[in-house]
């Protein structure tokens, strides 16, 4: 078999010349494929919103699970550093002090936001591995219907919104005394990546949260 | 009496148990060549994975063999098939990757010879495809499947190989539906498809390995999600139509030329596809390296999160050398969508419902490269 030198100039498509050199647009079937990514992202972070409230399960259980799902955000919940552009279309460096989550309730008509970190933490926080709520329990439950709208290009990166529907319940003495369900979109980011070796990547990263609907559980 | 049902009961448990089906595969790829070597290693790479996905979607016991570099060779691949306990539902699946030729004047065999690890030097250790199929048929599976990327171009100097008997003719997590992968490897015959067809050359590169064999997956992929018809004819008509589009540059007349794959499928009916135990997933008896091994002891979902959890550390010591970074490929196996620190990717694995399997497709420089069956 022979390799030489050729040129493909039927309609396939023209790659780049090593594994890890991503170009620098996503193709369609790469957008593709991280809608998809995205999709199990967001997955992973509705299960782990569902460990980290339980308070059946570990300690150690539930304080991998907030580990784990910052992890799936850009910063890791911490502030960062990103770009933005002028109305000239010149980078601006800026700072974020951090991914955000829109707070609601059915016993008010606004909402609030608070940092993510701040948001988790406040069902469990694994430094002290104790919860601020004041329920003896709590689950989450999170239906099928999660959609991952088509990414667009935003500058020198691509962004995409998913949507989800969470249902919250708050028990005391064995009963539940607070139940919502709020649907929420999610902004979030592909990202281009320099690899050490000098290859490039594009990375997916979850970003701040948002309230589309809240109402109560009848 | 009692004693006696309970024992009837138990053996013929052990006998559905053992009646579970088998994939049995060779992947064999000269990946020590100076020209091709390297785009080998991809085929071998795609290929082994493909394989070990197919077999956890079939929910079949894996059997998988590689042979590449120095263990490229006629007597290993003719052992590798051999040691095969092959039962009569089973599948065998045989891919090479590498240099392949033709004889002069020997236009009743339209298979290639694979050249193995050697030149010209050497054509003892070199095996015609159809010799491979034969070997193959001997072991009577169910199902055998024999693909090949390589020239099928005939060179001077090239000697027609004897098959045993001269009749001539011997007559694909995520997305893959096992339905439509069920209904794929279910039937009873066999297929022999090889990337060029008698006086071609076959083509590869750095990014996709074998031209054929990424659009062999590609068609296989189709066929999982439900965009190609399941059958084996559709499956490489799609691939030989998709590599047929490309061209390719020579620096001698024409200068343009095309690479067509020849297949042929030979299918009888449709097998039985048992499944014998839900919660017993498919057991790999090559289950890959020590570390694959480790990996899927933390997707075993039959332990309990905490011993999960607990394992991280014993398997971040013993094969992750500290900075280890994991890079995680789509199914496309071009892709990277995930870049993590080893323990991060450990912890993610460890704890998702959702990860059925983790194939690790390379091992290098400090980067594992994987790919994970949802």
């Amino acid at each position: 078999m022979k390799q030489t030198v050729f040129a493909i100039i039927a309609l396939l498509l023209l790659a780049s010349w090593n594994g890890t050199t991503q170009a620098q647009t996503l193709t369609e079937e790469q957008k593709k494929i991280f809608q998809d990514r995205v999709k199990q992202k967001v997955e992973d972070f509705e299960f782990e919103m569902t460990q980290i409230v339980n308070t059946k399960l570990s300690n150690k259980n539930r304080a991998e699970g907030v580990r784990n799902l910052l992890n799936l955000f850009i910063g890791q919940g911490e502030p960062y550093q990103y770009n933005d552009y002028d109305y000239r279309g010149n980078v601006i460096k800026r700072r974020s002090t951090g991914v955000t989550m829109e707070v609601s309730s059915v016993n008010r008509s606004r909402t609030t936001t608070q940092k993510l970190k701040k948001y988790i933490y406040g069902f469990f926080n694994p430094e002290t591995c104790r919860s601020g709520k004041s329920y003896s329990y709590m689950k989450v439950e999170y239906s099928d219907a999660l959609r991952v709208d088509n990414i667009e290009r935003v500058g020198d990166h691509y962004e995409c919104v998913a949507y989800f529907v969470q249902r919250f319940y708050g028990y005391r003495d064995g009963h539940v005394v607070y139940s919502d369900q709020t649907g929420k979109k999610i902004r979030c980011y592909i990202n281009h990546i320099e690899l050490p070796t000098g290859g490039e990547i594009w990375d997916a990263k979850l970003g701040d949260i948002y309230v589309v609907s809240t109402e109560r559980i009848r | 009496m009692k004693r006696m049902v309970l024992l009837i009961s138990a053996l013929a448990l052990c006998w559905e148990i053992s009646q579970a089906q088998t994939l049995h595969a060779v992947v064999f790829c000269n990946t020590i060549d100076e020209s091709i070597g390297e785009n080998m290693k991809i085929d071998l790479k795609n290929s082994t994975d493909k394989i070990r996905t197919i077999a956890r979607v079939l929910d079949y016991d894996l059997d998988l063999q590689q042979l590449d570099g120095k263990d490229c060779t006629r007597a290993k691949l003719k052992a590798a098939i051999d040691e095969m306990v092959v039962e009569p539902d089973d599948v065998v699946f045989t891919f090479y990757g590498g240099h392949g030729t033709h004889a002069m004047n020997n236009a009743s065999d339209p298979w290639p010879q694979y050249c193995m690890n050697t030149g010209f030097e050497n054509q003892g250790n070199w095996v015609p495809m159809a010799t491979v199929d034969k070997w193959v048929a001997a072991k009577s599976p169910r199902l055998r499947i024999i693909v090949a990327n390589c020239c099928n171009k005939e060179q001077r100097g090239t000697t027609v190989k004897p098959l045993w008997a001269d009749d001539g003719r011997a007559k694909s997590l995520s997305d893959i539906n096992p339905e439509s992968m069920k209904a794929l490897f279910g039937v009873k015959g066999s297929i022999m498809a090889t990337s060029s067809k008698l006086g071609q050359l076959s083509w590869c590169n750095a990014l996709y390995g074998g031209i054929f064999t990424s659009q062999f997956w590609d068609a296989m992929e189709k066929v999982g999600n439900g965009r190609l018809k399941a059958d084996w004819e559709n499956l490489l008509k799609d691939a030989a139509e998709s590599t047929g589009q490309y061209r390719f540059r020579t620096d001698e007349p024409p200068y343009t030329v095309t690479q067509n794959p020849y297949y042929k499928v030979n299918i009888s009916g449709s097998g039985t596809i048992k499944k014998d135990n839900d919660k017993n997933p498919g057991k790999d008896r090559n289950p890959g390296t020590p570390l694959d091994v480790a990996l899927q002891r933390l997707l075993n979902k039959d332990l309990a999160i905490e011993t999960r959890l607990d394992m991280i550390p014993g398997v971040l010591n013993t094969y992750f050398a500290p900075g280890t970074k994991v890079m995680t490929y789509a199914n496309d196996l071009k892709t990277v969508v995930d870049y993590e620190d080893a323990a991060d990717f450990l912890r993610r694995i460890a704890r998702s419902p959702y990860i059925k399997q983790v194939n690790v497709l390379e091992n290098a420089n400090n980067v594992i490269k994987v790919h994970e069956l949802r």
